[in-house]
């Protein structure tokens, strides 16, 4: 029998400390996300400050929980992997140094993921069967991108926004509103009791025939809405502002999807937990043929198993790992 | 000295970026201060396209910073979710204030009270109605 390959996958890059165990490409042993939503509800947004200074704290425990969890010793690990971008630069640092730490001291190789690709991993591990190509919808507080997934380790970038992120003008509208961060799903429970077609919102690039987003307009009109009617209705504006958003993202994907002859779409990052974009993309997918794909929550969000899953994926079949000179890079793309 | 322009769509709030960036030199810093949706985004675009830098400037608010290539070196920062020096610090972004090459731009700048000091030009946008927009551009020195 053949041996195991065990990796240690560690994310740092924004509001989460995460590490996982992977026994192999997708046999998740252990997954385990230290939210700080928490710490940053209090302040409407991640505070870098407590961001960088839990990671550091919080690791040490986490990977000695996540390798008891799947019942190895350091010294069963062949590789150990972080991100190390795009993110901010001290929250990297934190995971970087602990991956490289732990790497050195257990004799097991390094690998550097950047996080975009790991959200695509995201979806290997919740569906292995399901081969490329197919397109990837990265939607995030950080991201809103449209890729082509040709082969695992080639990717074709085909949209992405020009302004905020989905995910970003969610919180952005949320904040206006009142809600606690993150907002989106408290946005998606309150647009569920809205009337979506009381505020017709603009709908940007929606007529273009490109495959950029942008979001910037929308959270604009939504902000001159609610300075004009301070009487209104939180669950109408949630619900009217969210299907303008969702819209765009359909539409958009669908096209990108037709025009590149993709049948099947991925659809990653915290914003695909929303229930209205699931709902729509599915009903309008199939339509053409196309079907979506939504990992489970806990690997749609930032988390360590698709960092230890892009990881070994490299190091296995693109023969990767890295030198420990590597160094964080915040503004890495794909 | 004080300049204040009323701009009357997001392509007039654009090219006083492009304007702008005629007068940046490399050390320098430029605090941006507006309400969500005034335009601070679109006005750092503006500074793109006039360093002639030709990706896409988009919103840094979850990453906190992006840097871009053009005729001097763009350091975009946001501080929509920083509230201290103290943070900035932690994140080591204290670095680009000054930067030692290139220029450094802050969006929500007020949220740092340090800024007001460490800003070269400092610009207010305020909201007048739905398509205008008062923008104030304050120089030191």
């Amino acid at each position: 029998m053949e041996r195991s390959i065990y990796t240690l996958g560690i994310e740092t890059s924004c509001d989460e400390t995460a590490i996982a165990i992977l026994r192999n490409e997708t046999d998740i042993l252990a997954n385990i996300v230290y939210s700080q939503a928490g710490l940053h509800a209090k302040y409407g947004g991640v505070v870098p400050e407590i961001a960088s200074r839990n990671h550091l704290r919080k690791l040490p425990y986490l990977v000695k929980e996540g390798l008891e969890h799947a019942k190895i010793k350091f010294s069963d690990l062949s590789l150990v992997a972080a991100t190390y971008g795009p993110g901010l630069v001290g929250p990297l640092l934190v995971g970087l140094s602990a991956a490289k730490g732990i790497a050195c001291g257990s004799g097991a190789a390094f690998l550097g993921v950047n996080h975009l690709e790991g959200h695509i991993f995201s979806h290997r591990l919740a569906y292995p069967t399901v081969k490329p190509p197919f397109l990837v919808l990265i939607v995030s507080g950080g991201h809103t991108s449209l890729v082509e997934v040709k082969r695992y380790g080639e990717y074709q970038p085909i949209g992405a926004t020009r302004d905020d992120a989905a995910g970003e003008v969610l919180d952005k509208v949320g904040k206006m509103l009142g809600l606690d961060y993150p907002a989106g799903k408290e946005i998606d429970k309150l647009a569920i009791a809205g009337d979506q077609s009381t505020i017709r919102f603009p709908r940007p690039m929606l007529g273009d025939t490109g495959f950029d987003f942008s979001f910037s307009g929308l959270k604009t009109a939504t902000a001159y809405y609610l300075r004009e009617n301070p009487t209104f209705k939180v669950e109408d504006v949630a619900a009217s502002f969210l299907a303008a958003v969702i819209d765009v993202l359909v539409d958009k994907t669908l096209k990108a999807a037709r025009r590149y002859k993709l049948t099947q779409i991925a659809v990653v990052g915290g914003v695909a937990a929303n229930s209205l974009l699931r709902r729509r993309l599915t009903a309008h997918g199939k339509r053409f043929g196309i079907q979506p794909f939504f990992p489970p929550l806990d690997l749609c969000t930032d988390n360590g198993a698709m960092i230890a899953a892009t990881a070994v994926f490299r190091y296995i079949h693109l023969n990767e790992q890295h030198d420990p000179s590597l160094e964080p890079a915040p503004s890495l793309e794909f | 000295m004080n300049k204040v322009i009323i701009t009357h769509s997001s392509e007039e709030t654009e090219k006083i970026g492009i304007e702008l960036a005629l007068s940046l030199r490399d050390g320098m810093v430029v605090s941006l201060v507006g309400e969500v949706g005034t335009g601070k985004t679109t006005l750092v675009k503006g500074i793109g396209k006039g360093l002639l830098i030709n990706c896409e400037i988009t919103s840094p608010s979850y990453l906190l910073a992006k840097e871009y290539y053009g005729q001097l070196v763009l350091h975009h920062l946001d501080a929509y979710r920083i509230y201290s020096m103290t943070e900035l610090r932690e994140v080591g972004l204290d670095e680009l204030l000054p930067p030692a090459e290139g220029v450094t731009v802050v969006e929500w700048a007020d949220h740092i009270a340090e800024m007001d000091e460490l800003s070269d030009i400092s610009v207010t946008i305020t909201y007048l109605d739905f398509e205008n927009r008062k923008v104030t551009i304050n120089t030191k020195k």
